[in-house]
């Protein structure tokens, strides 16, 4: 176990600027998952932390020593590769010992720690077998365990599921967790894939463009996103964007949104909650409304009395797509496409309009112009 | 009522269209069973005849085969064969391999310098035979060229030296032939999945661990093509011999198919020289067949 610090990390290609000056720090045993789209740089950033990529400027430490000229062989870090890279003429038992094997431990040791990290695995039955007679979620395994028995101080994880079909990811992302909740190793995983990222994350660096948007937990990167480009990234179906004026109404600070209702057309006020009073310098002024989808839903007067924070308005349906346990209902808000999660029993028909309440605690407000949270 | 009218009407066109293909195929596939196969078949009955300027058909049995086999410059050029082929095959394969793995290391001139490796094979094996002819003559190459730097017993003279000529064919071939070695060696390089290289790295393997434990072993299909390009390249020597050397000194340096040649076009004794063709084939056949049948069976297995 190893803590990780990357200090304003730098990387340029030419005059090409990959990496704009990363500045992450990693407790021992935490989860980091670099979240980004393809070309943010988040695996450039994996191969600099492995040692693979030189760094252009600022430090990488390793439990608070500077490693930036350490070979990747004695920086005790383990990766896991996208394409598995297993070695393909040699058996699964040797491909899982081969790092001991250049390590000189000794051949009772080699078998011992591989046979461990087989049947950890479950793929002990396999040992005698090469990388070409396996399938996709064996070729998986033995990489991990190819990972796993060195014992590592980090493990490196780059887009390792994203060559599984989508019931195979699933069943690896929560093995890959429960590895971790098993050796508590500090673990790096880079991917393209909001929902991997919130599951397996203790906190997630969102990368665009070389630059990191949001290190947080992927609690706090789903509630309180930093801009609304993490907003938009995070969540699915994503955050609801809607254009709307900050006013004031009854001594209250609010928004006001442009919407149909009953075949006319006309703005409806949402108060803010009382912790979110503050912005009076925006009165006036346009804003952004986040909305995720699940905070808005069908009009429950029950709730509406329990929880003051929650806003009623009525709005027209456009359409209606079931999707079993709730119902995405599209409609219109300030000139906006909107998705909300309704209950499918509380629905009413496309072109009717509907009662609608939302968490205006749970609601983000984005300045236009610069697109970062207020 | 389209459904039977259509292939009723036009019986002939619709025929045709099915057989496109195989008519297309057909005039290529006869000149090839006369031409290859039909010459082979010819050839094979010829050596069985007492042949001499003329063809005659009355068989005779082994009696060339027995004759062949007893010839001094046969049995030469069969050893030389052996020598230059085996040499060949070796020095190519290695050299070739080694210039593919040291222009894999991202080399700055990698496009000119794969240009330079190439271009002996765009050659023929005449000019090749002639522009060494020229460099390891005594008298105008390298010899004479090291003598005037003032080195005065410096000696180079393998070209004139019967017991060291056919190690000049060596030379040639594979100055020729290596480029194209590298060429298959480099492709299959370019080829290797990079993660592999960087998993080895991680795992602390040396770059020429890595080459020979990992990245070769994986290389096996582009050995063996390499081997069975050269081996028929070697069987089929005949120009660079004419060039270079022209079979001399002597007869020292005389490969099987100038035997052929000599026996069948110049010394009126084509039963001999079909015969000879036949041991070539022979030689070829004997690396091709058990080649053949391991690739068809482990396409079985897969």
């Amino acid at each position: 176990m190893a803590s990780l610090s990357i200090q304003n990390v730098k990387k340029s290609y030419g005059s090409v600027e990959v990496l704009k000056g990363i500045d992450l720090d990693l407790e021992n045993g935490e989860f980091l998952v670099l979240l980004g789209p393809s070309g943010c740089g988040k695996s450039t950033l994996l191969n600099m932390i492995a040692g693979l990529d030189t760094i252009t400027d600022g430090e990488i430490l390793i439990d608070q020593t500077v490693v930036n000229d350490v070979h990747p062989k004695d920086r005790d870090i383990a990766m896991v590769f996208q394409s598995y890279a297993l070695y393909p003429n040699m058996s699964v038992a040797r491909n899982i010992g081969f790092g001991l094997e250049m390590r000189k431990v000794t051949k009772e040791e080699r078998e011992r720690r591989v046979d461990e990290a087989a049947r950890m695995l479950q793929i002990d039955h396999l040992s005698d077998r090469k990388p070409a007679q396996l399938s996709g979620g064996q070729r998986q395994r033995v990489a991990m365990g190819r990972a796993l028995v060195r014992d590592p101080e980090i493990f490196l994880f780059d887009e390792p599921l994203s060559n599984l079909d989508a019931k195979l990811r699933v069943e690896m992302r929560t093995e890959i967790k429960k590895l971790h909740q098993r050796l508590g190793t500090t673990m790096v995983y880079v991917t393209h894939d909001q929902i991997e990222a919130m599951t397996l994350a203790s906190r997630i660096a969102i990368l665009k463009e070389g630059e990191v948007q949001q290190f947080a937990s992927p609690q706090e990167v789903y509630e309180k996103p930093a801009n609304m480009y993490v907003a938009g990234f995070v969540g699915s179906p994503p955050m609801n964007f809607v254009p709307a004026a900050v006013v004031s109404e009854n001594g209250k600070l609010g928004v006001s949104i442009e919407r149909t209702a009953n075949g006319s057309r006309g703005s409806v006020f949402l108060a803010l909650p009382e912790d979110r009073q503050d912005i009076s310098e925006w009165v006036g002024r346009d804003v952004i409304l986040g909305i995720r989808p699940e905070t808005l839903t069908h009009c429950s007067d029950s709730e509406m009395s329990l929880n003051n924070r929650l806003q009623a308005f009525d709005c027209q349906v456009e359409v209606l797509e079931p999707t079993g346990a709730d119902t995405l209902t599209y409609i219109e808000l300030g000139g906006r496409e909107v998705i909300a999660r309704v209950n499918p029993y509380n629905t009413t028909e496309p072109g009717e309009t509907m009662a609608f309440m939302v968490d205006m605690g749970k609601a983000s407000l984005f300045d236009p112009k610069t697109e970062l949270r207020i | 009522m389209t459904q039977k009218s259509i292939p009723a009407k036009q019986p002939l066109l619709d025929w045709l269209r099915r057989n496109v293909a195989k008519l297309v195929v057909a005039p290529t596939f006869a000149l090839m069973i006369f031409f290859v196969y039909g010459f082979i078949a010819w050839t094979g009955y010829i050596s069985l005849t007492k042949s001499k300027m003329l063809p005659s058909y009355s068989f005779e049995g082994f009696y060339q085969y027995i004759r062949l086999w007893k010839m001094t410059p046969w049995n030469v050029a069969m050893e030389n064969l052996l020598i230059f082929g085996g040499l060949f095959i070796l020095v190519s394969i290695v050299l070739g391999c080694l210039l593919a793995i040291a222009l894999d290391q991202r080399v700055r001139a990698e496009g000119v310098l794969r240009t330079i490796y190439l271009y002996p094979m765009a050659i023929s094996f005449i000019i090749t035979g002639t522009a060494w002819k020229w460099i390891l003559n005594p008298g105008l190459g390298i010899q004479n060229t090291v003598r005037s730097w003032g080195w005065e017993s410096f000696s180079f003279d393998w070209l004139i030296n019967s017991e060291m000529a056919v190690y000049t064919l060596v030379i040639a071939a594979v100055w020729q032939s290596s480029g194209f070695v590298m060429a298959l060696f480099l492709a299959a390089l370019r080829g290797v999945d990079s993660e592999i290289i960087k998993a080895a790295y991680l795992d602390g393997a040396s770059l020429s661990r890595i080459y020979l434990v990992i990245i070769l072993p994986t290389l096996r299909p582009v050995f063996l093509s390499c081997f069975f390009i050269l081996t028929h390249l070697a069987v089929k020597s005949f120009d660079l011999v004419v060039a270079l050397t022209g079979g001399g000194p002597g007869y020292s340096t005389i490969l099987p198919a100038n035997f052929m040649y000599e026996m069948t076009f110049r010394r009126n004794q084509i039963g001999l020289g079909a015969a000879s063709a036949i041991m070539m084939l022979a030689t070829v056949m004997a690396i091709v067949i058990p080649y053949l049948y391991s690739e068809l069976r482990e396409k079985k297995h897969d």
